[in-house]
């Protein structure tokens, strides 16, 4: 039970991450264009952010002996998810024509819009393995289960984006709906005490 | 207690962001009508799509984003297509039995007028001008008289967009067998749900029993790779529209190599016609020099380039050639150029676009705010609500006279007692109809109103005259002189001498997308 809530987490915040990656495309297009240039900016700001994501991931997780500061992490990024669409196309119209027009300008763009809520969910990963760890003779099955289910996740993320949300339902909507399911996450999270358990088993 | 503090924060934040969401189409703009209705918004895996209609201009647009892709003049209706055609047979082609098609209302409760149903005339210019490409094919023509009723080519469009221009081709040819092929199945889905002419035209048949129009939801490339091999038939034209929203070329439609394939699917009179946005000189030169020079170098070696003037204060004698613009680009393996070609050439000469339509069926009037240097500063107010505030406003102020295409008449008016009443009426009338009020009409530099009455029929051909007489200079616009000799030992890229000396090669190894500054 406690186990499958920890995989549940792990997927359903990779299938928002890379859900909000192919919607970032339709984000920063009506400025941007649709170039390899602005697949460039999107793929490797989200690619940033998960590397920065594990390093502050794995500080907390280190301190952390509950599942708290996971869902504080989790109810952060659906902030960002429910607000990215009042501040998302605004703020790429907003900057200034050099910008706009420049080969570089998307990744401004997907620098700022894009770093912070992918950062919070790049966290995840480190403080659920945390969460998942009993024993040090099984570390390797367990993370490796961890991250085989956070991908799959992922893939998820991008087809059902690509496939479902794309052409059935409007784009601010959807982003209003992931944040909403991200913010259930996290609530469920601080509101349902999971404590580290291989803490107590060292 | 703070863990349910942050949960409410968090709500909190989901309705601010559900109440204050930004719509992502933009339907105030400047120059735009108050009234416009978003009639359909598509988000697809390609790009995001708008449908736009405005009671008081008299229009229907497809935009992707706030980019007018291409617009439909909606005079003449389906219906008073229909009623020419009793009168004159040559439009029968165009209209179906009455009954065939589903009346054309548009159930939109967003929409409050009843929508009429698209015609075929265009409001955007280049598109007008597909027919060139058939035209100027001297061996299909020739033998026909030079009549486009009396030939069936097989054309191949890359690139569907609002439909308007593939309808205005089937409009002038018949006979014509059309395909059409988007990567976007969505932008087809919504032309069939949008566009009559569309849907009915996909159930007709040419006199040897092929489709009138075949939409395809395919990659070009894929398409052009296997489409000759499946069937053997060859293309009599292909035209090269292709845009994603960013306005730019997919890079792998603009290679020397898709331009071989294309070769390979026409026939040896066959031509390439490709829209081209892009200048002579200038920040978009090499896109136009690229075109130009990698489909020569693919075979297609008599090329040439005719500048659209949509702009009707310009003159071929004044042409910019640093001005971005839609250039229709031919090529083909048969001699195409003004100096080998002059019969191809004396029919564009003469060639009257929708000749049997008669005139005064659309016309659009817009009356736009601007500053003092004529540049427009706010949205239209319609010209019946300012007809009621200014009885015979639309004879007042003075006429401007543009030296180039003349297919709308111009009138300023900078009388203030008459720019208050107007201003006062159209925001009653915003506020009446519950719309936003008008953009820009109590902005401090508004200086004059502009009235601009659009006949499009007038416009077609006078856009596709002047056009057409400004890129019969082949000094100007033949490939030779823009873009070099051909491929080869001649050719000497350290001391160009021709016009877009820096003109570049689009490869699969390095097509546009990977040229920097284009």
């Amino acid at each position: 039970m406690r186990l499958t809530a920890l995989y549940m987490t792990s997927i359903l915040c990779g299938f928002g991450l890379m859900a909000m990656e192919i919607l970032a495309a339709r984000l920063v297009q009506p400025v941007f264009g649709s170039s390899t240039d602005v697949w460039a900016a999107i793929i490797s700001v989200f690619i940033l952010s998960l590397s920065v994501g594990y390093v502050i991931g794995g500080r907390i997780a280190d301190r952390a002996r509950t599942n708290l500061a996971l869902g504080w992490v989790i109810l952060g990024a659906g902030v960002f998810y429910a607000l990215m669409p009042t501040y998302g196309l605004r703020f790429s119209n907003a900057l200034p024509e050099v910008v706009q027009t420049a080969r570089w300008g998307a990744l401004v763009s997907c620098l700022a819009l894009f770093l912070p809520p992918s950062l919070l969910l790049g966290c995840i990963s480190p403080m659920l393995v945390k969460l998942v760890f009993v024993d040090a003779s099984m570390v390797g099955r367990t993370t490796g289960t961890l991250y085989a289910i956070g991908s799959f996740g992922n893939v998820l993320g991008i087809l059902v984006a690509n496939y479902l949300f794309l052409p059935l339902f409007p784009l601010n909507e959807t982003l209003i709906a992931l944040g909403l399911a991200l913010m259930v996450l996290g609530a469920a999270h601080l509101l349902v005490r999971v404590h580290a358990q291989g803490e107590e088993a060292a | 207690m703070i863990r349910f503090l942050g949960i409410l924060i968090a709500v909190a934040a989901l309705l601010f962001g559900w109440v204050f969401r930004d719509n992502h189409y933009r339907l105030q703009g400047i120059a735009m009508p108050s009234d416009q209705a978003v009639l359909h918004h598509r988000d697809s895996a390609y790009t995001s799509m708008t449908w736009v209609g405005s009671d008081s201009e008299n229009f229907l647009q497809l935009r992707f984003f706030d980019k007018v892709e291409g617009g439909l003049c909606l005079r003449p209706t389906w219906g008073d297509l229909q009623t020419l055609a009793a009168k004159d047979s040559r439009l029968a082609h165009l209209v179906p039995a009455p009954g065939s098609v589903p009346p054309g209302a548009n159930p939109d409760p967003r929409w409050r007028g009843a929508l009429p149903d698209p015609g075929t005339l265009p409001n955007s210019a280049y598109v007008r001008f597909f027919p060139v490409g058939l035209l100027l094919n001297e061996a299909l023509m020739a033998p026909a008289g030079g009549d486009l009723h009396r030939i069936a080519p097989r054309i191949l469009v890359i690139g569907l967009g609002s439909s308007v221009g593939v309808l205005g081709l089937a409009h002038h040819v018949p006979q014509a067998s059309i395909t059409v092929v988007d990567i976007d199945r969505e932008v087809e889905a919504a032309v069939r749900e949008h566009i009559p002419m569309a849907r009915w035209l996909e159930t007709q048949k040419t006199a040897d029993g092929s489709p009138r129009l075949r939409l395809i939801a395919q990659d070009a490339r894929q398409f052009i790779r296997f489409d000759v091999q499946r069937d053997g038939k060859l293309y009599d034209l292909i035209i090269l529209d292709a845009y994603t929203a960013g306005s730019t070329i997919p890079s792998h439609l603009m290679t020397k190599e898709f331009f071989a394939e294309c070769k390979n699917a026409l026939t040896p009179s066959g031509l390439v016609l490709g829209n081209i946005i892009g200048s002579h000189t200038g920040p978009k030169h090499l896109v136009v020099g690229g075109t130009l020079r990698s489909l020569r170098a693919a075979g297609l070696t008599s090329a040439h380039s005719i500048p659209v003037f949509q702009d009707p204060f310009e003159t071929p004698a004044a042409f910019n050639p640093a001005g971005a613009r839609n250039n229709i680009i031919v090529a083909s393996q048969a001699a195409i150029d003004p100096r080998r070609n002059k019969p191809g050439w004396d029919r564009l000469t003469t060639f009257v676009p929708f000749p049997e339509l008669p005139s005064g069926i659309a016309i659009t009037t817009q009356l736009v705010p601007q500053d003092a240097e004529g540049r427009y500063v706010g949205g239209g107010i319609p010209l019946a609500v300012a007809e009621t505030a200014v009885p015979g406003i639309a004879g007042l102020g003075r006429a401007l006279a543009p030296a180039g295409p003349a297919f709308a008449e111009f009138r300023v008016i900078d009388d203030k007692a008459v720019i208050a009443k107007v201003r006062a009426a159209g925001l009653a009338w915003a506020a009446q109809e519950g719309l936003a009020p008008p953009l820009g009409w109590n902005d401090p530099s508004l200086h004059s109103l502009l009235l601009r009455r659009t006949d499009w029929l007038k416009a077609s051909r006078e856009v596709w005259r002047v056009s057409i007489q400004a890129g019969r200079d082949a000094a100007k616009h033949g490939a030779e002189a823009l873009v070099g000799p051909l491929e080869g030992p001649d050719r000497d890229d350290r001391n160009p001498t021709w016009i877009i000396g820096d003109a570049p090669l689009f490869t699969d190894q390095m097509p546009n997308a990977d040229i920097v500054n284009l």
